[in-house]
């Protein structure tokens, strides 16, 4: 008793709320130099962008680096075509660029609406593209200064339990929280990462673990440089919908990326994708759903069957605060507004007027 | 290990000596002496701790000092010249936008910077512009009755969405 009282005081009395403690900060002019400061930084070092996830997380005791590698000095490239046709966009980039560029609203008008729509107009200034999608899982538990929780630490904080699932063996449920993730998935893009042996190129779908502790497949010392939308991507109908608690200024309750593509006549769907975020611990493609709605006619009666089907296979984890019954229902009302959506705007391009019977968007 | 930086903050040169973990807010409240920067959650939540950073509204709790390090910040001290208040400024006392003041600040600089991007927005624009800054005494209402009523004035009155 003594000591479990000794500990809650010691931790009160050492405690620095808010404030964050000292580390290096380091200030690299080039992305290989960016990677030689990491390996030579070693494991306690961590990459600051915008900062607006990183230095929250700081100040909660989640992150805790010795080192910061500041990509001040890195500066975006503008985002272009390349040769090959992708849309190619720096990883610097911050989201107020991209949700306000017209190349990627043509382009991508989905990865706009979900950069358009994170946190406020403050965190969109600082934050980054290759920030959203390498930001930290959540937790309701997790995401509060330790020192008023009295409890021990839980996997995330190198503890030994998980509160919000007791029962579900030693691994981390934080949910991961990007609203670019899903999209990017949507589009089929690759992510250029630089190692300290080269570039390598990954399919962003292959990117995320859904491993709480670890939810990035990223080496602590590499460095994510570009994002690359492949050319059949950037004609397809994309949509993205963020369902929040309040509008704006909030972590999705779900999110929701669709990208069809629609054959000559805009009727018969010939490749589908669609994937949900910010419902497990890392973004979920709705596959069955998908092959339902792949060659099949685009019409109001599929689509509340495909997003029924979507409903079922996507597992959502119960968090902050929302239950599984309330996230499946999200999804699949989310699912039915976005390809409504498609559906309108195809009607709306072909002069006729098919939804309205029966199907409440 | 401690730096030497330099911030222009409202136009005026500050050398400081900061440790880099020094938020740029703690630095324009405490070694500065400017306290219109409010510190609200200090987490990048609440939009209390609001400056711009050339032109563009940040939030100075979660920016390090060093991260600004020879870049221009306009504070709310920085917005009135002397005793005369800025057009926001005067719009939010015309309009009774204030009630306990903490917020003030962090929106009339997001109410700034929205005016020089756009002069002329409507209601949904305001809205989204000060999503990140959170009130919670006014209900928004009044803060937003004072951002169009200080938007340019040859604009056409904007009452279409009136009832928010």
């Amino acid at each position: 008793m003594i000591c479990w009282l000794e500990k809650i005081s010691g931790g009160l009395l050492n405690s620095k709320t808010m404030k964050l403690s000292q580390f290096d900060h380091k200030t690299p002019t080039s992305k290989k130099e960016v990677v030689d400061l990491l390996i030579t930084s070693g494991q306690d070092s961590a990459i600051l962008a915008g900062g607006t996830d990183l230095i929250p997380n700081m100040k909660n005791g989640i992150l805790m680096p010795k080192t910061l590698v500041s990509l001040k000095h890195l500066s975006a490239q503008k985002e272009h075509i390349t040769k090959n046709g992708s849309l190619k966009l720096d990883a610097v980039s911050t989201l107020s660029q991209i949700a306000e560029s017209p190349l990627i609203k043509e382009k991508a008008p989905s990865l706009a609406q979900a950069a358009f729509h994170v946190g406020g107009q403050q965190i969109r200034n600082r934050a980054t593209l290759g920030g959203n999608l390498c930001q930290e899982s959540r937790c309701l538990y997790l995401n509060q200064s330790h020192d008023f929780q009295f409890v021990e630490a839980c996997y995330k904080r190198a503890g030994d339990c998980c509160y919000p699932f007791p029962d579900g063996g030693r691994i981390c449920r934080a949910v991961f929280m990007s609203d670019m993730a899903p999209v990017l998935i949507t589009l089929g893009a690759r992510l250029v990462v630089l190692t300290s042996h080269g570039e390598r190129q990954v399919d962003i779908a292959d990117f995320y673990t859904g491993d709480g502790l670890k939810p990035m497949n990223l080496d602590p010392n590499e460095l994510i440089t570009s994002v690359l939308i492949p050319l059949e991507s950037q004609k397809m109908q994309c949509r993205f919908i963020k369902a929040t608690p309040r509008g704006g200024l909030e972590f999705a309750m779900v999110s929701i990326a669709v990208a069809l593509t629609l054959d000559k006549r805009d009727k018969k769907c010939s490749k589908a994708l669609i994937a949900v975020g910010s419902i497990n611990t890392k973004p979920l493609r709705a596959l069955e759903a998908e092959k339902k709605l792949t060659g099949s006619l685009l019409k109001p009666s599929n689509v509340l069957e495909v997003s029924k089907k979507a409903a079922n296979e996507i597992k959502p984890l119960p968090h902050h605060g929302y239950s599984r019954g309330y996230l499946s229902q999200l999804v699949e009302v989310y699912i039915k507004r976005s390809l409504i959506d498609i559906i309108k705007a195809v009607d709306n391009k072909n002069g006729n007027q098919i939804v309205g019977k029966g199907v409440k968007p | 290990m401690k730096q030497a930086i330099e911030l222009i903050i409202n136009g005026e040169t500050h050398d400081l000596i900061v440790t880099p973990n020094v938020t740029l807010q703690e630095a324009i409240r405490e070694q500065i002496g400017l306290k219109g920067t409010k510190a609200g959650c200090e987490m990048g939540t609440c939009g209390a701790c609001t400056v711009l950073l050339g032109d563009k509204p940040i939030l100075s709790c979660i920016t390090l000092a060093v991260e600004c390090q020879g870049k221009e910040i306009t504070t709310i001290e920085g917005l009135s010249e002397g005793p005369t208040l800025s057009n926001m400024q005067k719009a939010f006392v015309r309009a009774g936008a204030v009630q306990c003041g903490f917020c003030t600040p962090g929106v009339i600089l997001s109410g700034t910077a929205l005016l020089k991007k756009n002069p002329q927005p409507n209601v949904s624009d305001i809205k989204k512009a000060l999503e990140g800054n959170l009130c919670r005494c006014t209900g928004y209402n009044s803060i937003i009755e004072a951002v169009l009523d200080a938007s340019d004035p040859s604009a056409p009155q904007q009452d279409q969405e009136k009832k928010l």
